[in-house]
């Protein structure tokens, strides 16, 4: 270990010689303050995330509770059959939402996958994000004059580039019955 | 022209089920498809991962992709007035990302004639 505090020292007389502004970016004038400064700096920022990311998901499962709520006379199935009465025009319909976990709990993740098991981060966002789907292809139901989508199907697919973020597509045909 | 064509394409009926209804198939005319590929540009992948430190809806990923898949609908339907189709059933949607940076979005279905 002797060659690696030798060349922590030499690093350190190197970093006597910076300027100050470079210190400043740096975070401390010797390594080890920087690396204390830094991960401060990384906790405050990642516990302020997950904070601002809690306060969002409750705020957004409130709305997806009031929403269902008020578009629950839109029903859905999935046979391809129709069985009540209907009348009228018949459309495509599709409602999609790209959903993606925050930074925080990307660390929760990776531990988690060391023992395996379910990953409720990841859970929360795919069910949030089907029940979103599954609103927009309710509203886009009510905006044009239907009130049964049926032969609903799912599909998800991973997007994005440095984040995690899945997209969730619910899809379906449209019609208009006289009752239920 | 172009206006002419495109309120050809919107009056045609898409469904994903076997029948439209109301009205009866009297030809098949084939399987037709629509696909295209979208990439997101830096900004957005900029605002999206902001947007990723807290989690939540990408919204500009989520816009993207719907129009996308908007577009890739309207070249099946384009497909679809080649043959001559006045409807499109059975209709399903696939996804693939290709790179981490772009998705493939597809759509296909089975072109029809109504009586």
């Amino acid at each position: 270990m002797d060659w690696f505090f030798k060349e922590i020292e030499k690093f350190n007389a190197e970093l006597a010689k910076a300027p100050d502004w470079l210190l400043d970016i740096f975070g401390g004038s010797t390594i080890v303050d920087a690396i204390v400064n830094n991960s401060l700096q990384f906790f405050i920022f990642t516990i302020l995330g997950w904070l601002i990311a809690t306060f969002l998901e409750r705020k957004h499962i409130s709305y997806l509770a009031k929403k269902e709520q008020q578009l629950v006379e839109i029903k859905l199935n999935n046979v391809k059959k129709i069985v009540n009465d209907y009348q009228g025009d018949s459309a495509f319909l599709m409602g999609s939402v790209v959903m993606a976990h925050d930074y925080f709990r990307g660390f929760f993740i990776v531990l988690r996958k060391i023992i395996g098991g379910n990953i409720s981060a990841y859970e929360r966002i795919t069910q949030r994000g089907r029940r979103e789907a599954i609103i927009r292809l309710k509203e886009n139901a009510l905006n044009q004059g239907f009130n049964k989508v049926i032969n609903v199907r799912f599909d998800s697919t991973k997007v994005g580039n440095h984040i995690t973020a899945i997209e969730i597509i619910a899809y379906g045909t449209g019609i208009k019955v006289t009752e239920g | 022209m172009n206006t002419i064509k495109m309120s050809v394409v919107n009056i045609m009926i898409i469904t994903n089920i076997e029948q439209i209804p109301g009205k009866e198939i009297i030809e098949e005319l084939g399987l037709v498809h629509g696909s295209t590929v979208r990439g997101k540009h830096i900004g957005k992948d900029i605002q999206a991962f902001f947007k990723g430190l807290v989690g939540g809806e990408i919204k500009g990923y989520s816009d993207l992709l719907a129009e996308g898949r908007d577009e890739a609908i309207e070249r099946m339907k384009e497909q679809a007035q080649t043959l001559s189709a006045d409807a499109i059933v059975n209709v399903r949607l696939t996804t693939s990302t290709i790179t981490g940076g772009a998705a493939e979005l597809m759509a296909y279905g089975t072109a029809v004639k109504l009586s």
